[in-house]
């Protein structure tokens, strides 16, 4: 056995219940385990334990054994494991810790004492098994999530490790990288590398490893060969908000077969026929946000609006140059409408983003209405002590009387779920939960214009959905939302037209259904469509409207 | 320069520590010339960034030197300005203090400009038997230190516009409260990610046994002669300035 | 290429680590203070966890120590001739980061390394008008602000000691200052420390146990000696 955990249970301190109750797993050399589950299943406290993290370097009460190897986990920590283990975690800038790549991976090797001589073959070996090979002499500074994670795997491998621990490595890339780092780790977990991949967007993940493990609430609900597994557990897996391969979702929402099966396809249209979309109804019949009324004028208007960043061309205290990251750009926004802004890493949406926002500066005409922006990493704009505290900031600030911030704060915790941490610090919160609390903050005051940006970066599905259900209906109360995201099928699910940038500049502009249909402009500007897009995208004759497809698919499942 | 970085640094230390109890003016000033030249000919420091930096230093250097200067009495009175008496004495010690500030503000560019921060921790490791847990520590904060200005500014804008009250295109809010606000954000995700770092380090090996170097910092002869030669010839002026009568300690601040 | 390198079992880590022996050996010189038994056996070994957590705090603070040499410049000209008092008036802030590394670690030692180290970075990455001698102001400044701990035996850690702290951070720090910024026999030479004591109870001692009770509230301190102690 290479890797098992036996009667394993950890109890973090302060906490009632424990993370991980009562689990056995073994895992035998050459095989690969998938570990899946709703964020608090326990999942990353499993990988943590067998890493020798929890108990060591992060307090927790450990009872049981963690196996690795001939190594003992729980007794001897993370040092005894790093000798025959490798690590790998979801952040990608924090687990590279040295100046250039191929420092990084020395590092490993000088630290279990590999002659110098040896070094340079070993170095090339481990950044080729990772998919990295072409980013030897490059520095780390200048790469981007996926580059820098496939680096921290080839660090990982380095050490030759007898099993590789892998603690949901594709959480906070975009799509496509997550996809090609997933189809790196999906190989080398079914190439006879032993190894637990923990992961929540399984559907990235191809091939999928051999066996899986589900964990609720710590505790042990499956584990036996994957095809197996999903197939039982798969609607309990979505309900849980995990994102599963679309086959999986499919089954679950009760199709006969397999997408692209006459059969499936015949029943999609006609689920989509049976199941009008409706607006999902705000739970008090009250509205998100306090907008005008639709009609009139737009709540943006930007005509040949170029957006220019601050840039230190020599080095980091340099004299600053503008420079324009952003050109020439056409965009009208009007109540009620939802526009998605796409395109690869550095093609500029954020920047157009904070152009809009009145942060950087631009050319040309920009006319908006009362803008609020969210950002994409939600602790950076935190300000307050409690959450209701940095819910009540903006109206506050806005010079509203007292007791209407307070109804204003009272309504929003209670509509984004906050209503249980109010005094708690938005620092405490979870992601999923500081996701929330940004969105809450930025409609709680009287907005016309909502700019997001990446707003289910690292959410699991059910947060994703509830993030574009958000969006839709802030529009549907009359403001006008300008979404920036690598999540093709959030847009499908909320916006109405979509903007394509490549290099700073628009490509496509249109209907969103018409956008995704273009599958020139969508692989020049280096995006791809999920599978049941393409699938959308390849039909002939009258598709089904996109989002209604969509809409009556996420019912389905929930309804099953 | 190829100079050893521990080396340099211990030398360069022992250097600036000298003029620590020098009162005089002419033997900080020798040593500011000198340190300049050095900086130029031997550190191949650029004259446009040496010179920048200088000018920088005046400014510190003119305020030490006026400090001193109206704060001082001793000897013969040279001037009255206004209140104050300038008297020769003070003349004396405030040029010293002035130069001083020059000579260790120079010492300081030639460090930053020739040292690469990963060359010297990993020199420190080999000579200064700083520990491999400690250099990759501070190597691996260094690696922090680069995305900080980047973060600074996007913490920054994104608490800039939480503000409804905020007009498009204004410059970010300059108060001690959203400074302050700013700064604790910084440092929260500074810990943040020195956990995840120190984790990763750790499953990386580093700490658990015997370990080799890739590429070794060499240690020659030559580095101990360079240091051996530099400290010689601060020794000299200072000898200089002792047999010449002008050398003067801490004693000329209380007479 | 490294057939023996995988299966070697790690040394036991039983012996702490040199970096952090010396240092607090050097705080316990008072004659009668010694070391703490019960925070040595709590803490069997410093682990690279809170040395990254120093290294990393040192360069935080190596940032805004920089920018505070920014805004030294500036403040210089506007006192003019008093200028020097610009040194007694932000003294407290270039000390910050030693009490904030007590607060967190509790550990003997990791204010004076924390200070060092920032004062490194300071030198190193960003220059500074002092030269290679802010390391000797930074171990000065960091063994003046751990005094007050040693002093207690790294037993207290009410407002009390970190407002000692920023006495003896301000005491030590201007013994130091007297000879290598020839403070010794100006006017005003007492005024100046008093000015000094009240920058450092201020911004250092006591604006460091207050942000250290900040962080502590937003639970990134949780896996440290002060978030476990609560």
């Amino acid at each position: 056995m290479s890797a098992t955990a036996e009667r394993l249970t950890v109890t973090y301190p302060r906490a009632g219940v424990a993370a991980l109750d009562d689990v056995t797993v073994r895992l035998p050399d050459g095989d690969a385990l998938l570990v899946v589950g709703l964020s608090g299943s326990g999942k990353s406290t499993l990988l943590a334990a067998l890493a020798g993290i929890v108990g060591h370097t992060v307090d927790a009460e450990v009872s049981g054994r963690a196996l690795v190897g001939a190594v003992d986990a729980v007794a001897g920590g993370q040092r005894a494991v790093a000798a025959v283990a490798g690590l790998v975690l979801q952040d990608p800038a924090a687990q590279t810790c040295l100046d250039t790549v191929v420092g990084e991976i020395e590092h490993v090797l000088e630290n279990r004492a590999v002659p110098p001589a040896a070094m340079p073959a070993a170095v090339e070996a481990a950044l080729t098994a990772a998919g990295a090979g072409d980013l030897a002499g490059r520095a780390t500074g200048e790469l981007s999530g996926g580059q820098l994670q496939r680096v921290a795997l080839a660090a990982a491998l380095a050490g030759r490790p007898r099993v590789l621990l892998l603690d949901e490595p594709t959480a906070l890339l975009d799509p496509r990288a997550a996809r090609d780092v997933g189809a790196l780790v999906g190989r080398l977990a079914t190439q006879g590398t032993t190894a637990v991949v923990v992961e929540h967007r399984v559907d990235d993940l191809r091939p999928l490893p051999a066996r899986t493990l589900v964990l609720d609430g710590g505790r042990i609900v499956a584990c036996g060969p994957t095809a197996e597994v999903l197939a039982t557990h798969g609607h309990r897996l979505l309900a849980a908000g995990c994102w599963v391969p679309t086959d999986v979702l499919l089954d679950a929402a009760g199709a006969p077969g397999r997408l692209g099966d006459p059969g499936t396809d015949a029943w999609l249209v006609e689920l989509t026929a049976r199941r009008a979309p409706s607006p999902p109804p705000s739970p008090d019949g009250a509205a998100l946000v306090a907008a005008g009324p639709r009609g009139g004028d737009p709540v943006l208007d930007a005509r040949r609006m170029s957006v220019s960043r601050t840039r230190r061309p020599h080095g980091r205290w340099s004299r600053a140059r503008q420079v324009d990251v952003v050109h020439d750009v056409d965009l009208r926004v009007g109540r009620g409408e939802v526009v998605g802004v796409v395109g690869v890493n550095g093609c500029g949406k954020s920047t157009l983003l904070r152009g809009l926002a009145g942060l950087d500066r631009t050319r040309g005409t920009r006319r908006t209405g009362r803008t609020a922006l969210v950002v994409q990493h939600p602790e950076q704009q935190l300000l307050c002590r409690t959450v209701a505290a940095e819910i009540a900031y903006g109206p506050r600030r806005a010079g509203l009387p007292d007791d209407e911030v307070d109804r204003r704060v009272t309504a929003a915790l209670h509509r984004f779920g906050l209503h249980d941490l109010a005094d708690r610090s938005p620092y405490r919160l979870s992601g999923g939960q500081q996701r929330r609390l940004s969105l809450a903050c930025a409609v709680v005051t009287d907005v016309d214009l909502l700019l997001v940006d990446e707003p289910t970066f690292g959410l699991d599905r059910a947060g994703a959905l509830d993030t574009a259900g958000v969006l839709r209906q802030v529009s549907e109360d009359g403001a006008g939302v300008v979404v920036v995201s690598h999540d093709l099928e959030l847009l499908a699910r909320c916006a109405d037209r979509l903007l394509v940038l490549r290099d700073g500049r628009p490509v496509a502009h249109g209907r969103l259904e018409a956008v995704l249909g273009d599958t020139e402009t969508l692989d020049a500007a280096g995006l791809a469509r999920t599978d049941l897009l393409d699938w959308w995208c390849g039909r002939p004759g009258p598709r089904p409207p996109l989002r209604s497809l969509l809409g009556a698919l996420d019912a389905a499942v929930s309804a099953r | 320069m190829a100079w050893n970085p521990t080396v340099k640094l211990g030398t360069l230390l022992v250097a600036s520590g000298a003029v620590l109890l020098v009162t005089d003016p002419v033997t900080p000033v020798v040593l500011w010339l000198l340190a300049t030249g050095a900086a130029l000919l031997l550190g191949r420091v650029p004259a446009g960034t040496l010179l920048r930096a200088q000018l920088a230093l005046v400014a510190f250097a003119g305020s030490v030197f006026s400090s001193n200067l109206l704060l001082r009495h001793d000897g013969d009175v040279l001037a009255v300005v206004g209140p104050v008496e300038v008297t020769s004495g003070a003349l004396a010690v405030a040029t010293s203090f002035a130069a001083r500030t020059l000579y260790l503000g120079t010492v300081s560019v030639l460090l930053v400009v020739t040292t690469d921060p990963a060359r010297l921790m990993v020199s420190l490791h080999q000579h200064a038997r700083v520990p491999a847990t400690t250099s990759y520590a501070v190597l691996a904060a260094h690696r922090v230190l680069e995305l900080l200005p980047a973060e600074w500014e996007a913490i920054r804008s994104a608490q800039a516009v939480r503000d409804p009250r905020r007009a498009a295109g204004a410059p970010l809010p300059r108060s001690p409260r959203a400074l302050g606000t700013a700064v604790f954000a910084l440092l929260v995700a500074a810990v943040r990610r020195a956990e995840r770092t120190a984790i990763a380090l750790e499953s990386r090996g580093l700490g658990s046994g015997p370990r080799t170097t890739a590429h070794k910092v060499p240690l020659r002869a030559g580095d101990v002669v360079a240091a051996a030669a530099v400290l010689g010839v601060v020794a000299g002026v200072l000898l200089a300035g002792w047999w010449g009568g002008w050398l003067s300690g801490p004693a000329a601040l209380t007479a | 290429m490294h057939p023996t390198d995988v299966d070697r079992t790690p040394e036991t880590p039983e012996t702490p680590e040199p970096a952090e022996t010396p240092d607090a050996r050097r705080d316990h010189g008072t004659p009668g203070d010694r070391p703490v038994p019960a925070l040595r056996a709590r803490r069997p070994r410093p682990g690279l966890h809170d040395t990254v957590l120093l290294a990393v705090l040192a360069v935080v603070f190596g940032f805004v120590f920089w920018v505070a040499d920014q805004v030294y410049g500036p403040l210089l000209l506007a006192l003019g001739p008093f200028g020097g008092f610009a040194d007694a008036v932000l003294g407290g802030a270039w000390i910050v980061v030693a009490p904030l590394a007590l607060f967190i670690l509790r550990r003997p030692g990791a204010g004076l390394l924390a200070e060092v180290l920032a004062a490194g970075v300071e030198l190193v990455v960003f220059g500074s008008p002092f030269g290679p001698m802010v390391l000797v102001s930074g171990l000065v400044q960091g063994a003046g602000a751990e005094l007050a701990f040693a002093l207690t035996r790294y037993r207290r850690w009410g407002w009390g000691t970190f407002a000692l702290s920023g006495v003896t951070a301000a005491a030590v720090t201007y013994a130091y200052q007297t000879f290598a910024n020839g403070y010794l026999g100006q006017d005003l030479y007492l005024l100046r420390f008093a000015v000094l004591v009240v920058s450092c109870v201020l911004l250092s001692g006591l604006a460091a146990r207050a942000l250290g009770l900040a962080l502590l509230r937003t639970g990134v301190l949780d896996n440290y000696p002060v978030g476990r102690a609560r």
